[in-house]
C-alpha cells in the first residue's frame, strides 16, 4: 500500500508541473497586457511595470523562475491587487473549504438519504417526490437556487417576521453559512441521489439481500446494514468530481451571497489577466483536487477490502 | 458564458419578483453616525499617488486630504493648505499649510510629506498611472520621470538633480511652492486630487513600501476626515471618524463601512432589509424603483459615450461616412431601452459636469442628429464611400465591444440601428476587456464602443484626448487645426479666450465626426430614511464626508 501510494504521490507531483507549465503557456498566450487599463499609460510606466513584476524576462526565464517559487511556496504578486498571492488564497480558500464542506456533507447525506428512501418507497410518494426533488437540483443552476433562497428565506422571512433568522450577505455566525452551503449542494445532492435509488435497486434484488431476508433480519438492519453500504460505492466513485465541482463551482454561489472566497479570484483572474492569480489559483485547486482524488482512492481501498490498493500484475 | 447570460436573465426576473413584494428601505435605526454603503467591489489600490481606481478612489475621498479638498459644488477650497498665493503669470503657487493638519499616528501634515508623494509619483519606475497625466502640469516632472525610468536610474546623479530641481519645493515644514508649465484655471482642483495627496515618508518606508503600503488598514495611515479601523478583503472596510482632524468639528458620521457587495440584486436585498443604508442601482432596478413611485436618486457622473472609429480604415476616414454613422443611431430610443434612467443625449463632447454646465451652454448643440429621418444620413453615407471608391453593397463594419452581457444590449442596439436606419452591414465581436484594450492600442478594429470621464473640472480633461498621437486616441483622429486650438489653450491665460478656443475645438469635432456622439450618462443610487447629506458628482462619486443619520 505504502508503495502504490508514493507511486501516486509522484504522478501527482508529475501532473501538477504539467498543470504548471500548460497554464503559464496559455496565460502568457492569451492577447492583451496585464497593465491596460481604460486609461493609457505610457510605454515607460508599462515597461516599468513589467520590470517590478518580472515580466520583462523572456518567457521561459519567467517560467523557470515562477516553478522554483512554486516549490518555495511563493506564487508571486497579484497585479491587480497587488498583494501576494498565497496571502489572498490563504484567506480566502479557508472560507471556501468551508462552505465546500458543509455543501458536500449536506448533498452526501442528503443524497444518500433521499435515494435510500426513494428506492426502498420505489413507485410510492415518496419515490415521486424525492426525485422530483432530485430533477429540480440537477436542472436549477445553483446561482438561482441561491437567489431564490436569499430572497424567499433570508429577505421575505425577515421582513415578515421582524427578526432576522438567515442574514442576507455574509460568512459570520452558524445562520449565515446554511442557505449558501444548501444552495451549493442541491444540485450535487440530486446527482448522488439519483446514483443512490438506482444502485440501492439493484442492491435490494441482489441474493444476499434475499438470504438476510430468509434469515428473518429486521428490514431495517438489512437496508442500513446491507443494502446501503453496498450500495454507497458508486456514490463514493463521483465524490471526487462532486468535491472539484463544489469546490471550483462556489464563485457564483459566493458572489450571491456576498461571501469573500477564492471562487472570485479564480474566474475573474482570467478576465483580468493577473498572471499570478491565474496561475496560483489554477496550481492550487489542481494540487487541492489531485490529493482529493488520491484520498479518494484509498478511501476506496478501506470501504471495499475487495479494491486491492497494489499494482496488479493481470 | 452560456451559465452566466442564463443566469442574468434568471436573476432579471427573480428581480421582478424583488420590485413587486419590495417594502421601503429604512436603513438601520438610531442616530448614532454609523453607515453602511455598497462600494461594490474590493478597492484594488489604496496608495494615494499609484492609484487609478474610482472605487479606491471613493474610500481615499474619506482618508486622505490633498492641499484643497473640493467643496459641494466641486469648487476647490482649503485643505491640508489653509492658503495660497499665485504669481502674477498664474506659473506660481505658493500654499501655505495649516499646523493643526495631523496624520492618525499624531505626527503633523508637512510640506515634506507633499514632495515624498510627488516624487514617488513622478519616479516612474514605480509605476504610477496618473504620473503621465499630471507630469505636463508640473515644471520639471515630465524631466524627472525620464530620470527616473528602472531603479538603478532613480539612484544615478542625474536623477538627484531632476529631484532637486523640479517644479515643486519644500521651502519650510509649512510651506510648500509649486511651478507649473501654464497657466491653468483648473489646477486648484486638481490638486485636491488623490494622486496628489500627501504620504508620510517614515512610516511608508516602515510599513514596507511601495510593495506593502496600503495593503492592510494596519499599514496605512489617514490625515483625511476618516480612518481606516479595519479592512477585511472582499468583504468591507470600516472607517471610523478621525479624531486628529483638522475639520473635525464639520465631520457628523462616527463611522461609514464600505460593503463590497458586486450583485446589484444582492445589495438591492440588503437595503430591502434595511441592513444597508446607500447602493447604487442598475437600470432596470432604477426604472422598476421608479415606476412604483419610490425615490431614486441620481447624478451626472461625468462619462460620455461614443463609438470610436478607426479612422485609418477605408469608409471610416471620410467624414461624411463617420457623420452618417453617427446619425443613424436613435440615442433617445437608446436610453430608453437600454441604459433605462435619466441619461442625456450628448450635445457636445464636453459633458455638462464641467464648470457647472457653462462650457456645454457656450458649445451649443454642435452635432447633427437625424431625428427619425434618415434621408439625409443615407446621403452622407453614400457620398462618403463613393468619395472613398468603396462600393456601398461591401461596405462592411465590426463593432468591438467587452464580453459578457453588460455591453451586449448595447452593441446590439447599434448594430440593429444601423443595419435597419442606414442599411449597413454590421458585424459585432465581444472579446475580454484586455483583449479589447490590446487591439484598441494596435488599432485592430473598426469601431469601438467607448467611455470617458474627467480627471479635473475641465473641458480639457476631455478635448485634449483627441490630439494627434495622443495615448487614448486609438483612432488615429487628426486634425491640425484642433490640435493648435488645444494645444494653445493650455497655454492661454486669459479665460475667456481659452474658452473660445476650446468651444472652437468642440465644433471641428462635431464637423468631422471624429467619433459617434452618443450620450452623457447618469447613475442611479438609493439612500435609506436614515442617511442624509451624501454628495455624488462627477469629480465626487462618492462623498460621505459631510454625512449625517436622523
Amino acid at each position: 500500500m505504502l508503495k502504490y501510494i508514493i507511486k501516486r504521490v509522484c504522478y501527482a507531483l508529475l501532473t501538477l508541473l504539467l498543470l504548471i507549465a500548460i497554464t503559464f503557456l496559455m496565460m502568457h498566450a492569451a492577447p492583451g497586457d496585464p497593465f491596460a487599463r481604460n486609461k493609457a499609460i505610457t510605454p515607460e510606466t508599462k515597461a516599468a511595470l513589467n520590470a517590478r513584476y518580472g515580466f520583462d524576462k523572456p518567457v521561459w526565464m519567467q517560467f523557470l523562475v515562477y516553478v522554483g517559487n512554486v516549490f518555495k511556496g511563493d506564487l508571486g504578486t497579484s497585479t491587480k491587487y497587488g498583494r501576494e498571492v498565497t496571502t489572498i488564497i490563504g484567506e480566502s480558500f479557508p472560507i471556501s473549504f468551508e462552505l465546500g464542506i458543509r455543501s458536500l456533507i449536506i448533498s452526501i447525506l442528503g443524497g444518500v438519504l433521499l435515494g435510500t428512501v426513494a428506492a426502498i418507497r420505489r413507485g410510492k410518494a415518496a419515490d415521486t417526490i424525492a426525485m422530483t426533488v432530485a430533477v429540480i437540483g440537477v436542472s436549477v443552476p445553483s446561482f438561482i437556487v441561491a437567489a431564490l433562497l436569499q430572497y424567499f428565506l433570508a429577505l421575505q422571512v425577515n421582513l415578515k417576521l421582524g427578526h432576522v433568522f438567515f442574514p442576507i450577505t455574509g460568512w459570520k455566525g452558524e445562520m449565515a453559512k446554511i442557505l449558501p452551503a444548501f444552495a451549493l449542494a442541491l444540485s450535487s445532492m440530486a446527482t448522488i441521489s439519483r446514483l443512490m435509488r438506482t444502485s440501492m435497486l439493484d442492491a435490494l434484488n441482489s441474493d444476499y439481500i434475499k438470504t438476510a431476508k430468509a434469515k428473518g433480519l429486521s428490514e431495517k438492519r438489512i437496508i442500513w446494514k446491507h443494502a446501503v453500504r453496498n450500495a454507497i460505492m458508486p456514490v463514493i466513485t463521483v465524490l471526487g468530481p462532486i468535491t472539484a465541482s463544489i469546490l471550483t463551482g462556489a464563485f457564483v454561489v459566493e458572489q450571491v451571497f456576498n461571501i469573500p472566497g477564492m471562487g472570485k479570484f479564480f474566474v475573474t483572474s482570467i478576465k483580468e489577466l493577473d498572471y499570478m492569480m491565474i496561475s496560483g489559483t489554477t496550481i492550487f485547486y489542481g494540487a487541492f483536487l489531485i490529493i482529493m482524488t488520491l484520498l479518494v482512492d484509498i478511501a476506496y481501498g478501506i470501504v471495499d477490502p475487495r479494491v486491492k490498493l497494489t499494482d496488479s500484475k493481470e | 458564458m452560456k451559465m452566466n447570460q442564463l443566469g442574468k436573465i434568471a436573476l432579471s426576473s427573480l428581480l421582478g419578483l424583488t420590485m413587486l413584494a419590495g417594502c421601503g428601505g429604512s436603513g438601520s435605526d438610531g442616530s448614532d453616525g454609523k453607515v453602511v454603503v455598497n462600494l461594490a467591489s474590493e478597492p484594488p489600490e489604496m496608495n494615494s499617488f499609484m492609484n487609478t481606481d474610482s472605487t479606491s478612489g471613493n474610500v481615499l475621498r474619506h482618508t486622505v486630504e490633498g492641499l484643497t479638498t473640493l467643496d459641494s459644488n466641486d469648487n476647490p477650497v482649503e485643505g491640508v493648505a489653509k492658503s495660497w498665493d499665485v504669481s502674477d503669470d498664474k506659473l506660481t503657487y505658493t500654499f501655505h499649510l495649516r499646523e493643526d493638519s495631523f496624520w492618525n499616528d499624531g505626527t503633523q501634515v508637512t510640506a515634506n510629506d507633499f514632495k515624498f508623494a510627488w516624487d514617488q509619483l513622478f519616479t516612474t519606475h514605480l509605476g504610477a498611472g496618473y504620473a503621465s497625466t499630471w507630469a505636463v502640469l508640473i515644471d520639471g516632472a515630465e524631466e524627472l520621470m525620464k530620470q527616473t525610468e528602472t531603479k538603478e536610474a532613480a539612484a544615478s546623479e542625474a536623477a538627484k538633480k531632476a529631484y532637486e530641481n523640479v517644479g515643486y519645493k519644500v521651502i519650510d515644514d509649512f510651506t510648500f511652492e509649486v511651478k507649473l508649465t501654464g497657466p491653468y484655471p483648473y489646477i486648484l482642483g486638481t490638486f485636491a486630487f488623490y494622486s496628489f495627496a500627501p504620504v508620510n515618508e517614515k512610516f511608508y518606508t516602515e510599513h514596507g513600501g511601495i510593495d506593502n503600503y496600503a495593503k492592510e488598514s494596519a499599514d496605512y495611515l489617514s490625515n483625511g476626515p476618516f480612518v481606516m479601523t479595519s479592512w477585511a478583503h472582499e468583504d468591507n472596510i470600516v472607517l471610523t471618524k478621525n479624531d486628529k482632524y483638522w475639520n473635525k468639528d464639520a465631520i457628523k458620521l462616527n463611522e461609514i463601512t464600505f460593503k463590497m457587495i458586486e450583485n446589484t440584486n444582492t445589495a438591492l436585498n440588503e437595503f430591502e432589509n434595511g441592513t444597508i443604508d446607500m447602493i447604487g442601482l442598475n437600470g432596470t432596478q432604477a426604472k422598476d424603483y421608479r415606476s412604483q413611485g419610490k425615490d431614486v436618486l441620481n447624478y451626472d457622473d461625468g462619462s460620455v459615450w461614443y463609438m470610436e472609429f478607426n479612422t485609418t480604415k477605408p469608409g471610416l476616414n471620410n467624414a461624411k461616412v463617420r457623420k452618417a454613422l453617427t446619425m443613424g443611431i436613435d440615442v433617445q430610443k437608446f436610453i430608453d431601452t437600454v441604459v433605462l434612467n435619466e441619461s442625456k443625449i450628448a450635445t457636445s463632447f464636453t459633458p455638462p459636469v464641467v464648470n457647472n454646465g457653462e462650457f456645454t451652454k457656450a458649445v451649443g448643440n454642435v452635432w447633427e442628429r437625424a431625428n427619425g429621418d434618415y434621408t439625409e444620413a443615407k446621403k452622407l453615407l453614400e457620398e462618403g464611400l463613393k468619395e472613398e471608391g468603396i462600393n456601398p453593397a461591401d461596405f462592411k463594419i465590426e463593432l468591438l465591444g467587452d464580453e459578457g452581457d453588460t455591453g451586449k444590449a448595447t452593441y446590439e442596439f447599434v448594430q440593429e440601428q444601423l443595419k435597419t436606419n442606414l442599411g449597413v452591414k454590421f458585424e459585432v465581436k465581444q472579446v475580454p476587456f484586455k483583449t479589447r484594450i490590446q487591439r484598441m492600442n494596435d488599432k485592430q478594429f473598426d469601431i469601438v464602443w467607448a467611455g470617458w470621464s474627467l480627471d479635473y473640472n475641465d473641458a480639457m480633461s476631455y478635448l485634449d484626448l483627441w490630439l494627434t498621437g495622443g495615448g487614448n486616441n486609438h483612432g488615429g483622429y487628426s486634425n491640425a487645426e484642433y490640435d493648435k486650438l488645444v494645444q494653445d489653450a493650455y497655454m492661454e491665460a486669459d479665460v475667456e479666450k481659452r474658452t473660445q478656443m476650446l468651444v472652437d475645438a468642440e465644433k471641428i469635432l462635431a464637423e468631422d465626426a471624429a467619433i459617434g456622439l452618443t450620450y452623457w450618462r447618469s447613475r442611479d443610487y438609493i439612500c435609506s430614511d436614515k442617511l442624509t447629506g451624501v454628495q455624488r458628482s462627477a469629480l465626487r462619486d462618492m462623498d460621505l464626508r459631510f454625512a449625517e443619520t436622523k
